[in-house]
C-alpha cells in the first residue's frame, strides 16, 4: 500500500497539471477565436495553432531543465488545449465548401508553418539555455 | 446564463478533453505518434457528430454545447502533430514525417464529414 503512494501521487499531480493546463489553453483559444474570423483563404484556428506549435517547441527544448510537471502542464495541457485539429479540419471543410484547393492550400500553408513555429521555439529555447548548458 | 460560465463550461471540456488524451497517449505506447492520430481521430469524429447534431432541429443549451465544443478542442491536438512530424523527420525518415502529415489531414478530414454525414 505505501509502495503504490508515490505513484499514485505522481499520477494525480500529472493529471491534475494536463486538466488545468487543458482547460487554461481552451479557454484562450475561445477568447482570442471570437475575435479573430474566418478569412476566406485560412482557417480561424490558424494564429492560434501557430502560437501553440511555437511554445511546444520552446517547452521540449527545455524539458530536461523544468519539472516533469511543467512539461505536463504546459506542454501536453496548455499547447493541446490551446490548439486544436478538429477545429482545424472542421474549418478546411468550410474552405472546401467554396474552393477545394483553397482548402488544400491552407492545409499545407498552415502544416508547414506550424512545423517552423515548433522549430523556432526550440531555436528559442536552446539560444537561452546555450550560456548555462555550457558551464 | 453569463459569459464567464459558458466559458468555464468550455474549459472544463477543454481540460477533460486533454485529460483523456494524455491517458489514450500512456496506453497507447508506440514507436510511431499513433495516440496523436488516433485521439486527432476521434476528436474530429466527434466534432462532426456534434456539428451534425447541432444542425438539426435541437433543443440545446448553450452550456452542453460549449462542452462538448471545448472537449473536442482539448481532446485534439495541432502542436502535438506538428512536433512528432518533427521528430519522425530526425529520428526516423522523411517518408513516415510526410505520411504522418497526409494521414492526419486525410483521416480527419474523413471523420469529420462522416460525422456530418452521419447526423444529416
Amino acid at each position: 500500500m505505501t509502495q503504490t503512494r508515490p505513484a499514485v501521487r505522481t499520477l494525480v499531480l500529472m493529471f491534475t497539471a494536463v486538466f488545468v493546463g487543458g482547460a487554461v489553453g481552451s479557454v484562450l483559444r475561445e477568447v482570442f477565436a471570437a475575435q479573430i474570423p474566418g478569412a476566406p483563404i485560412l482557417t480561424a484556428t490558424f494564429g492560434i495553432n501557430i502560437v501553440a506549435c511555437f511554445i511546444l517547441g520552446w517547452l521540449y527544448s527545455i524539458r530536461h531543465r523544468v519539472h516533469a510537471h511543467v512539461v505536463h502542464l504546459g506542454a501536453v495541457g496548455f499547447c493541446g488545449g490551446l490548439s486544436t485539429f478538429s477545429s482545424f479540419v472542421a474549418e478546411l471543410e468550410r474552405l472546401a465548401s467554396s474552393h477545394l484547393w483553397v482548402a488544400v492550400s491552407a492545409a499545407g500553408l498552415e502544416t508547414t508553418l506550424g512545423l517552423g513555429a515548433a522549430i523556432l521555439g526550440e531555436v528559442v529555447g536552446r539560444r537561452r539555455n546555450g550560456p548555462k548548458a555550457s558551464e | 446564463m453569463s459569459e464567464l460560465y459558458l466559458h468555464v463550461m468550455f474549459g472544463l471540456g477543454g481540460g477533460l478533453g486533454a485529460v483523456f488524451r494524455h491517458w489514450i497517449a500512456l496506453r497507447i505506447n508506440h514507436d510511431l505518434p499513433l495516440s496523436t492520430l488516433i485521439v486527432n481521430v476521434l476528436g474530429s469524429l466527434l466534432l462532426g457528430l456534434w456539428i451534425g447534431y447541432l444542425g438539426g432541429p435541437v433543443d440545446m443549451g448553450e452550456e452542453e454545447k460549449r462542452l462538448v465544443f471545448g472537449f473536442c478542442g482539448g481532446f485534439t491536438t495541432f502542436s502535438s502533430f506538428a512536433y512528432q512530424t518533427l521528430e519522425l523527420r530526425r529520428e526516423r525518415t522523411i517518408a513516415l514525417a510526410a505520411g504522418n502529415i497526409l494521414l492526419s489531414l486525410a483521416l480527419c478530414w474523413l471523420a469529420l464529414w462522416m460525422g456530418l454525414v452521419v447526423m444529416r
